[in-house]
């Protein structure tokens, strides 16, 4: 339960992260007002996530956030890929991972541990706006003009290998589903698949995202990049300098 | 302001790596896109209860942007049960079609327009006349606009999250204002400490 816990919060806590680095440089005022509020949005989901996971393993939403060692955290390296400040590349990004949270959190809201369920939940409604976003900004991109269609499309290209790790599963998952805890016996994959589809092909562009095979290894099992090595420690430049810092 | 250079940050001892990358930008600020966005007019209603009132105006390429936009910059500023996004173009008073027509009012120069109720008109400059009559009466009024009902997209926050969810305090004044206390009253104190300090020096010597 704690890995699938985490694996959402990380997922988030380092999308909040890298997408915060985007205030104050994105194209337009608005949609760096609204990027950002989104980022905002991202940290308080994992905040509250972390919160649930305080409430099995004692530890505060500090210590988990910011305590851990490299291959504690669960986060898929599509969160942290380095974007190099285009706006295209961060657009494809926010959309594979805004429609694989939107899925998991919906099927979380079906589990049968009740205080995850609630929070899911609660959760999915500000992630519903999330996706909307995005998918205005991929059908806006694409339809744009040629330099933005061509951007996006090149985005989504080479983020789609990352995208297909987000469904490496952590350790553990099996189980919660044999004990009946996770309810949903269909392919994730499918279901995220579909809205993705239709939003890029309403912004007349295409998108192929494989499935990977079985034991790959990648972030979920605490196996990562360089660029989540180096999000990680700006992350922790002042946790690791004096853990009882307050400010 | 023709050329404007960004350069990249100074380095400090523990920035990261990352802000390394960020790209130099030469160039105009503005881009004729983008200035050629249209403009809309944002009206948030605090609660239920209170009418819209003008929060602001925003640019946006269309309707689904200006939608996200206004939740974004100006829905959170504050809890806000609704929003009302509407293209500037819609206010002007001489267009003509017969519609129920939303009346907002600016009493004195300077206020901001309060939305005060609707009218049935058959443009905007009889709804304007309308909206007098019925709203102002004898009151002197600063300003008036008007703009019809079907181009007012309307966001309401209860099924269409706004505000959000998870805890906001932080947006807010009165998330401060228990910590910011603490500190403010153990810096008062070292302060009274210093001048005590301060004063009996002074005395001694």
């Amino acid at each position: 339960m704690v890995n699938l816990l985490l694996s959402v919060a990380d997922d988030k806590l380092f999308l909040g992260h890298c997408n915060s680095d985007w205030t104050g440089l994105a194209p337009i005022l608005e949609a760096d007002i609204a990027f950002s509020s989104l980022a905002q949005d991202d940290i308080a989901h994992a905040s509250a996530l972390y919160e649930l996971i305080g409430t099995i393993t004692g530890a505060t939403p500090d210590q988990i956030a910011f305590g851990r060692t490299s291959s504690e955290y669960l986060c898929s390296d599509i969160v942290t890929t380095r974007d190099e400040f285009n706006w295209a590349s961060a657009i494809a990004r926010q959309f594979f991972c805004n429609h694989f949270d939107y899925v998991r959190l919906k099927r979380l809201g079906d589990a049968t541990w009740v205080p995850l369920a609630s929070l899911s939940k609660r959760l999915l409604a500000e992630q519903a706006i999330h996706i909307d976003h995005v998918n205005s900004w991929v059908r806006h991109l694409g339809k744009g003009n040629d330099d933005s269609a061509t951007r996006m499309q090149e985005a989504l290209d080479a983020s789609a290998p990352l995208a297909s790790m987000m469904f490496e599963e952590p350790d553990g998952l099996d189980v919660l589903r044999t004990e009946g805890v996770l309810t949903h016996q269909d392919d994730i994959f499918q279901v995220w698949l579909q809205p993705i589809q239709s939003a890029v092909q309403e912004a007349g562009l295409t998108v192929k995202v494989q499935q990977i095979t079985d034991g790959t290894m990648g972030g979920r099992t605490g196996h990562h990049n360089e660029d989540f090595t180096l999000a990680l420690s700006e992350l922790q430049e002042v946790f690791s300098q004096d853990p009882a810092a307050t400010w | 302001m023709d050329q404007e250079t960004w350069q990249t940050p100074v380095e400090a001892t523990y920035l990261s790596q990352a802000r390394k990358n960020v790209v130099e930008r030469t160039g105009d600020l503005t881009f004729p896109e983008v200035d050629g966005f249209p403009i809309w007019e944002v009206f948030t209603q605090k609660k239920k209860s209170d009418m819209h009132i003008h929060a602001g105006s925003l640019s946006a390429p269309d309707a689904s942007f200006a939608q996200q936009f206004a939740r974004e910059h100006y829905g959170q500023d504050q809890e806000c049960a609704s929003l009302w996004v509407c293209l500037r173009s819609a206010f002007v008073t001489d267009r003509g079609k017969a519609d129920s027509y939303e009346v907002f009012v600016q009493w004195k120069s300077g206020d901001r327009y309060v939305h005060v109720g609707s009218v049935q008109a058959s443009s905007g400059t009889d709804a304007k006349a309308k909206g007098i009559e019925a709203f102002a009466g004898k009151r002197s009024t600063c300003s008036i606009w008007t703009c019809p009902f079907s181009e007012l997209t309307r966001i309401d926050g209860e099924t269409e999250m706004i505000w959000r969810t998870t805890d906001q305090q932080y947006r807010l004044a009165r998330g401060y204002s228990k910590v910011v206390r603490k500190k403010w009253e153990a810096l008062r104190s070292k302060k009274m400490v210093d001048t005590y300090q301060e004063e009996d020096l002074k005395e001694t010597y």
